[in-house]
């Protein structure tokens, strides 16, 4: 069987790939290992493509047509991005607040099941005119040279193609098989453990968990950092979710807990009154979860993350971003494969190209500019979102910022924003009361570099540089 | 439940003449596939088994290989 383009891996990047490939008019065959697209993605998603594809309206449209299709909440209802909750050392909650979404973002957001959004897309991608081959796992590449023709299931069907796009997650059997990835630096991967939990009812579930995410920041979450963070987010269907996200734990800080990854992630978060109450109805609560999930965001990026014949995109090669990454990789190999040519120059580009959308800041999303995430992995959450507007305020590199994320440290920053904490704080020259006021904001926009001492001194810079801006205008509520 | 549906080879291995018995793969293993059995670790409850590979990426002396199981077997997920 021979093809123009074969992708491997129909999540939502090879499934984004194949649908834009295929739209084009190329003889596309997208290959999925379980018997649906969507039976192993996991991590309940909240997608606001058009905040964060903003300058992609192909794939926007394409997003949303599935996004409506589906069950499907807005976790930003009420008008707010989120609840945030500040723990203690003891356990305790000792400080709560609402964070607002910029501007009208919260509308944008659908919370979906993440299974139930890939298998949409897949669909879309079929109604395109791929063909989709499903419970077929490859087990090899088909090397002529130097030159990948296609791949080799592991019932030994050799599948031939113009050019191969391996979009088969984390654990890539074709990065691998090709040469492009040894093995995951476990000092670079983000470590992530998460749980779903299931009420009887969506009625239910929003009587107990409430719209809206629930953030706990506390000094106990997430050991063996004295700092982190876990969420909890209503889904369709009367699941609530709890994750503890990637952003500050990397698989070997993980090592250094020398206890099982849930007893030390969540059940701390277990622990809590507000937790409990919300979490309560749930059968088997806190023993036996509904749903375990784990998984770890790889990096740093595959510095080639292509050869003649095969383009990798996607978690498989550490430059993730949910659609984005297959979209950009479509988009890129699109006139190359009009051409006919998808030699090793040809591709070359591709390891420039996929970055080139990482611009704007998240600063600006206010006015309705764009944020663009999604194709550099470790800020692909929604939670990073503030990556891009570091970036083009302070004129770091990416290659930068991501440093700083590595290298950082057990975090500075302890114990609740009020004004008694100034020292713990650390920012008591900067007045740490208008600081407090603006926490709120702060903590929406800035989170993860707050706990992140090789970004803070930065940030803090920033508060001084805008401070004027802040005593003028009144929109930041006082938090206290 | 998560659903699994049984995988006819092993995906898991683990070479004992590598394996320190270090705890890593337990310490990260979201679905407490691994025991200690001496001072080797072991796959226990492959049925439990994520699918994440943290094992892999955490066995420092590479000891683990993770392979995807075979086409329609393994996990499947029941919420998103």
């Amino acid at each position: 069987m021979s093809y123009d383009v074969v992708v491997v891996g129909a999540g939502t990047n090879g499934s984004t790939a194949a649908y834009f490939l295929a739209k084009k008019g190329f003889k596309t065959l997208l290959i999925e290992q379980s018997r649906v697209p969507g039976d192993k993605c996991h991590g309940a998603t909240e997608y606001a493509p058009g905040v964060i594809f903003a300058n992609r309206p192909d794939l926007v449209e394409l997003m949303k047509r599935v996004l409506k299709k589906i069950p499907h909440i807005y976790p930003g209802d009420l008008g707010r991005g989120a609840l945030y909750y500040y723990v203690n050392k003891e356990n305790r909650v000792i400080y709560k607040t609402h964070a607002q979404a910029p501007g009208d973002t919260w509308k944008e957001t659908h919370g979906v099941n993440n299974q139930v959004f890939v298998k949409g897309l897949s669909e879309e991608a079929v109604k395109a005119g791929a063909e989709l081959k499903t419970s077929t796992a490859v087990a090899d590449v088909i090397r002529e040279g130097n030159v990948i023709k296609g791949v080799i299931t592991e019932k030994g069907e050799e599948i031939r193609a113009k050019l191969t796009i391996a979009a088969d997650g984390r654990i890539s059997t074709i990065a691998k098989k090709a040469g492009l990835l040894k093995k995951w630096d476990p000092n670079r991967c983000w470590y992530q453990y998460g749980e779903a939990w299931k009420f009887r009812s969506e009625e239910e579930m929003f009587e107990y968990v409430d719209y809206g995410r629930h953030i706990f920041f506390g000094i106990t979450l997430t050991p063996p950092y004295p700092w982190g963070a876990c969420t909890m987010s209503p889904r369709p269907g009367g699941i609530a979710t709890v994750n503890a996200p990637t952003s500050w734990t990397s698989v070997a800080t993980m090592l250094g807990a020398k206890k099982n990854s849930r007893s030390v992630y969540i059940q701390n978060l277990y622990k809590l009154m507000e937790v409990k109450r919300m979490l309560r109805p749930c059968k088997g609560f806190p023993d036996k979860p509904f749903q375990r999930q784990s998984t770890f965001m790889p990096g740093p990026p595959l510095e080639k993350p292509h050869m003649a014949g095969l383009i990798v995109c996607g978690d498989a090669a550490a430059v993730g971003g949910i659609c984005g990454a297959g979209h950009l990789a479509a988009e890129y190999v699109i006139p190359f494969l009009e051409k006919g040519d998808v030699s090793e120059k040809a591709l070359s580009g591709f390891a420039q190209a996929r970055f080139a959308r990482f611009r704007v800041g998240a600063l600006k999303s206010d006015s309705g500019a764009t944020i663009e995430l999604s194709e550099f992995s470790p800020t692909r959450l929604m939670h990073w979102s503030t990556g891009a507007g570091f970036i083009e305020q302070y004129k770091c590199t990416v290659d930068e910022m991501v440093e700083n994320m590595r290298l950082a440290g057990p975090p500075v920053i302890l114990g609740a924003p009020s004004p008694q904490k100034v020292g713990e704080f650390g920012y008591a020259d900067l007045g740490a009361w208008t600081i407090a006021t603006k926490i709120n904001y702060i903590m929406t926009m800035y989170t993860p570099y707050l706990q992140n001492p090789a970004i803070f001194p930065v940030i803090l810079k920033w508060i001084q540089k805008n401070q004027a801006s802040f005593n003028q205008n009144k929109i930041f509520d006082h938090p206290f | 439940m998560t659903e699994w549906i049984p995988v006819p080879e092993k995906f898991i291995e683990i070479n004992a003449k590598k394996c320190t018995g270090c705890s890593n793969c337990i310490i990260v293993c979201g679905g407490e596939v691994f025991e200690m059995k001496g001072k080797k670790a072991i796959v226990a409850h492959i049925e439990q088994c994520l699918e994440c590979g943290n094992c892999e990426v955490a066995c420092l002396p590479d000891a683990i290989r993770f392979r995807i199981p075979k086409g329609g077997t393994g996990i499947v997920y029941q919420c998103g």
